[in-house]
């Protein structure tokens, strides 16, 4: 159970790399918790969890400053991810519901994650 | 760390743990285990068991019919949780299991009318995560009102779990900043009220809608906003009555109101209706509350010139409130002795319980009632008739009380204060206190004892010649008791 990780041999920038043992670690402190988080507390899909906390880290590294609390503030992050994905799907069901299609089209689904 | 992550998973399958269906499978069967006597030393702590106790804690959280039996579950599954050996820095988030079983079996415990379980769970939810909830809470409180509602969906106000935090800050903060807290209460109850919003299961938005008014009612009587916190309590009651176990709420609506009679004086009530209401809290199993009544008990008491009764009774809550470990009871038991002993002119042991009193408070960051101690040293000081050390001690309490906006204590101070500068012999220092205290006294709504005590000093103001008597009385009518 662990990711499949890249390492120094597959050619990445020296400056984001890290050992398998930091990556190891990160997995399982950080990651797999989030994506549990996302999973059952807020009742994603496993691949929508996994989705919504890489969604979460690409956004802490754009706008996550150094101060306060990291930990807390990934947090916080997935569960408004979370929010926000519930409510797309949520939305798109009653769509669904209200135009009598079993689901929406790919063009629809695309124009309401754009929201 | 997180760029390297990102380059390192970048088109790689991350796993995610065990599928939804095995987790949930397993969470059953660790359900049905901890019904037995599985033991915790023995548990081994790995993603994949950690995965089952979340797999477990949504199972935990599924609508069901038998409140008692979901409680003992998920009660099991705290205590097995907390007590497993949990490796260290591993799969972070053993508090937030913890704390989201505890929120879980203040629901459970809501359902099965036994409210000493639910107040023993809310207790050990509000512990938990303290430092994150605060966090969390005041980063909400920290966000314009207007903007607020807005952004209600990311904050997730909606959220039953995050709103008992709100309320377990605003309840910490009543007697540090009670202004700040009656607009938050207020805000956080028209939030829930309108649009009708649906919060949590069951009777939660009722239970919300009542505690946020209840909270706002004790903001308000603590700024003696008496008509108010009557109107803020009656809310509070509206909504408890219909809860499934209503029982503890509405007894905490009655303590509030008795504390409102202490505070007017009205000690006929207060030792009337404190023993029932003993009762009651007793027979609930919460002897927390049981205690604060007898508090009130003890006031009317001490109030009514029965001090050694006071003595005793105030001695015995300080004993039964340090094995409940309840600090603030003790600390405001040591604030009574204290103004007890300085009464009756016991002048070390006086000082002792100040000491005492203060360090407690200090502590709990209660400024109110730092301040009343600060007001009781200058009543000690004043009895022992060193003025200027008493004056300087008053003047001290008084910029604390305005620095929480306590109003009706400043201008309390200012009598006070008047009356002490008649005795140093300066008559044109006193005038200017009691001018200042006046515009105060004509906003809050007195006795009628003391609406002709007020129109005597206002007379005897523009004769120059000041109203001792008409002073005191007003001071008397004005005093006010160490509360909750």
């Amino acid at each position: 159970m662990r990711p499949a990780k890249r390492t120094a041999s597959d050619g990445l920038p020296p400056v984001v790399l890290a050992s398998a043992e930091a990556l190891d670690a990160f997995y399982r402190d950080l990651f797999l918790p989030l994506v549990w988080r996302a999973t059952w507390r807020h009742g994603l899909a496993k691949e929508d969890a996994r989705d919504v906390v890489q969604e979460a880290f690409l956004l802490a590294m754009a706008k996550m400053s150094g101060e306060g609390n990291p930990r807390g503030w990934l947090f916080q992050v997935v569960d408004n991810l979370c929010a926000n994905h519930q409510r797309k799907t949520f939305r798109r069901a009653r769509l669904a519901a209200k135009w009598g299609l079993e689901g929406l089209t790919r063009a629809d689904t695309e124009e309401e994650a754009s929201d | 760390m997180i760029p390297a992550w990102i380059q390192a998973s970048n088109e790689a399958e991350i796993p995610t743990g065990l599928g939804v269906d095995e987790s949930l499978q397993r969470a059953l069967e660790l359900r049905d285990r901890l019904r037995g006597t599985l033991s915790a030393a023995s548990f081994p702590v790995d993603a994949e068991s950690v995965e089952t106790f979340h797999a477990l804690c949504a199972l935990l959280d599924q609508p069901g019919s038998d409140p008692k039996g979901r409680l003992a579950d998920t009660s099991a599954a705290f205590e097995f949780i907390s007590t497993v050996d949990w490796p260290r820095d591993e799969f972070g988030g053993r508090d937030d299991l913890l704390s989201r079983l505890a929120f879980l079996c203040w629901r459970h415990a809501r359902q099965t009318a036994e409210p000493s379980a639910e107040f023993r769970w809310a207790k050990a939810h509000s512990s938990i995560n303290r430092e994150r909830a605060l966090e969390d809470g005041e980063m909400i409180l920290a966000i314009p009102s207007l903007q607020r509602a807005e952004k209600a969906p990311q904050l997730r106000l909606e959220d039953p779990e995050r709103l008992l935090w709100v309320c377990d800050l605003l309840r910490e903060q009543l007697e540090s900043a009670p202004p700040i807290v009656m607009n938050e209460a207020v805000l956080f109850h028209d939030f829930i009220k309108t649009p009708h919003r649906r919060i949590g299961i069951s009777d939660e938005r009722e239970y919300y809608l009542g505690e946020f008014a209840l909270i706002a009612g004790v903001a308000c009587r603590l700024l003696s906003l008496r008509e108010e916190a009557r109107r803020w309590f009656d809310s509070a009651e509206t909504y408890f009555v219909v809860l499934h176990e209503s029982r503890a709420h509405m007894g905490r609506v009655a303590y509030q109101r008795l504390a409102l009679q202490l505070e007017e004086r009205d000690f006929g009530a207060v030792s009337h209706l404190a023993p029932p209401l003993i009762g009651s809290f007793t027979v609930l199993e919460l002897p927390e509350d049981a205690l604060k009544c007898r508090f009130l008990q003890a006031i009317a008491l001490k109030e009514t010139g029965r001090f050694d009764e006071a003595k005793e009774v105030f001695f015995q809550i300080a004993s039964e409130a340090r094995q409940l470990k309840e600090n603030r009871l003790l600390a405001l038991a040591a604030q009574n002795l204290f103004q007890l002993h300085a009464f009756l002119g016991e002048v070390d042991e006086a000082v002792s319980q100040a000491e005492e009193a203060s360090a407690i408070f200090g502590r709990l960051d209660s400024r109110v009632h730092l301040a009343k101690v600060q007001l009781g040293v200058g009543y000690l000081l004043r009895k022992q008739h060193r003025l200027a050390e008493s004056i300087e001690a008053f003047r001290k309490a008084q910029r604390q009380f305005a620095e929480i906006q306590m109003s009706a204590d400043v201008a309390a101070t200012h009598l006070v204060v008047a009356d002490l500068l008649l005795d140093a012999g300066d008559a044109a220092q006193a005038e200017r206190e009691i001018h200042a205290a006046l515009p105060v006294i004509d906003d809050l709504k007195l006795m009628p004892e003391g609406i002709a005590a007020l129109s005597l000093l206002r007379e005897s103001l523009h004769r120059r010649q000041i109203d001792r008597h008409a002073l005191r009385e007003l001071e008397g009518n004005f005093s006010k008791n160490p509360k909750d």
